[in-house]
């Protein structure tokens, strides 16, 4: 991400430089946003999949821990 | 010769062929993207001002012209709302969304034009505002099923079973090995084995023996008597049975170490990548309040003259309350340690010290009107010595805890007055004097 950040920085240094015209500026811009958009989407994507491993994980602990707990007592 | 005939006779029958699996046809519902609608549009509220401002007179505009527009208008909507919040949140200022809407609108209307702007900064802030909805209630989720366990823990239990897998199994193999011998020591061959009874008086008779005990110790022997003693009451049925008893559960303890061990690795990554993914989470924000992001320098501008304009006014105006203030101090704490640099330390001091010098103020003139109050009757000088120490620190109200050393250096003024206040009498001034000596005695100064 780190890397990210840099490249969309540079991405939009570009965008600022005053010498553009709108519709250049505006493609950098528009370039900009769906690098943003990929980055932000894959992060997000990236901690859901680790909470849901967790969650699932955890889930099937106590199942198994019910389950054992009822076969004990039988 | 081989013939035709008996190459179709080895071939399988029509019904025994293998049949070729059935295509499956699977049908996506294609949905039809929404078609711009000029007139509904055109009504929305703003719409015809923001045209305005843009210079852009709609009777003119195509279709295409006012989807354009339509899009810049409805971002830069979506984005007002959110600094709106933000800067709530943050600082207890409510900007309107209007006029940060102003901010923005220019920058979106000057790239209605780059395909997909307007969209993917709409669907990247979208994205922004429901994710952590969306982790919190996974979070919420995480912790009810966590409990009171901790990863770290996780893997301890799993240690525990581990041990627990490994008992029970050696359990079993005593059983069977037990029940395997019992079996093989039936008839004659029993007459030779330690379960004989024979055996066992042989045993006992070891037992007693003070040559045997010296060589083998008495402990062995004493529990090589006691397994003998509690294996005999068992028969090889039972002992086969109990040893089938034991392996499900084996069974069931490794596949819950198993699990244990992949929650507290899941749980592990996750505690492991939280910071570095929050982090990275928080990445828009900081891009929207940075000078990367061309509006974002208006708003803060926006935020920060109605910040300065809230701070002057608690300043300068004498009737505020102590309640008031003291909402100032922490609103001046709360900048001081907000990510966005919405006023400079040094301002942030001046006010923080004018402030503390106006709530000061306020409290050495509540201790004083308290101190007046305090009546000298019959209860004597110890009576006023515990009312002047509720009362005094009471002075702040309910929002400041007014502190000792306070009181003392205007207990300590109080004191020093040769001439009591018109307010009061000689009497009770002198008396009231006494008491204000005895209770910083009491307070050790």
């Amino acid at each position: 991400m780190a890397t990210d950040t840099k490249n969309l920085k540079e991405v939009l240094d570009k965008a600022l430089k005053p010498n553009l015209n709108d519709a250049e500026r505006g493609e950098i811009y528009a370039n900009f946003a769906r690098l943003y958009m990929e980055a932000v989407n894959s992060v997000n994507r990236e901690y859901e999949v680790i909470l849901d491993g967790a969650i699932a994980a955890l889930e099937d602990l106590s199942a198994k821990e019910k389950e054992l707990a009822a076969k004990l007592s039988t | 010769m081989i013939s035709f005939n008996s190459i179709i006779s080895t071939m399988p029958k029509f019904e025994q062929m293998p049949r070729a699996e059935k295509p499956v046809v699977e049908f996506e519902e294609i949905q039809e993207p929404e078609k711009f609608d000029v007139g509904k549009t055109l009504e929305k509220p703003g719409f015809l001002e923001y045209l305005q401002r843009q210079g852009a007179n709609p009777e003119t505009l195509t279709v295409g012209e006012i989807e354009k527009q339509s899009g810049a208008f409805e971002t830069a909507g979506k984005f007002s709302g959110f600094y709106v919040e933000d800067i709530q949140k943050n600082t207890g200022i409510e900007l309107g969304k209007a006029e940060v809407g102003l901010a923005l609108e220019n920058h979106f209307a000057a790239q209605k034009d780059s395909p997909g702007y307007a969209k993917e900064m709409s669907g990247l802030l979208k994205e922004c505002q429901a994710a952590p909805q969306r982790f919190a209630e996974k979070e919420q989720a995480l912790s009810r099923l966590l409990g009171n366990k901790d990863p770290e823990q996780l893997s301890k239990d799993r240690d525990v079973w581990q041990e627990r897998i490994e008992k029970l199994t050696a359990q079993r193999k005593n059983f069977q090995e037990d029940a395997l011998m019992s079996e093989s020591m039936r008839g004659w061959r029993g007459f030779f084995n330690y379960r004989n009874s024979g055996t066992m008086k042989l045993i006992f008779w070891i037992k007693g023996s003070r040559p045997m005990e010296a060589m083998f110790g008495k402990s062995v022997i004493a529990r090589e008597i006691e397994k003998a003693n509690k294996v005999k009451k068992l028969a090889p049925e039972t002992w086969f049975a109990e040893a089938y008893k034991i392996t499900p559960w084996i069974e069931q303890t490794r596949e819950r170490a198993k699990k244990a061990n992949n929650a507290a690795e899941a749980l592990r990554i996750l505690e492991e990548s939280r910071a570095e993914i929050k982090e990275k989470m928080e990445t828009f924000r900081q891009f929207a309040f940075s000078n990367m992001f061309e509006p974002a320098q208006k708003i803060i501008g926006l935020a920060q003259a109605r910040l300065r304009e809230r701070l002057s006014d608690l300043v300068d105006t004498k009737k505020k309350n102590l309640k008031e203030l003291i909402k100032g101090v922490e609103l001046i704490d709360k900048l001081e340690n907000a990510d966005v640099n919405y006023l400079e330390k040094a301002e942030l001091a001046k006010f923080s010290g004018e402030l503390n010098k106006l709530i000061d103020r306020k409290v050495s003139m509540a201790i004083r009107t308290k101190l007046a109050k305090i009546p000298i009757g019959e209860g004597g000088p110890l009576r006023a010595i515990k009312d002047m120490e509720a009362n005094l620190e009471k002075a702040g109200g309910k929002e400041l805890q007014v502190s000792r050393d306070l009181i003392r250096k205007k207990l300590e003024a109080y004191i020093k007055m040769a001439a009591p206040p018109k307010s009061e009498t000689e009497e009770s001034f002198r008396a009231k004097q006494l008491a204000a000596k005895c209770l910083l005695i009491k307070w050790g100064y």
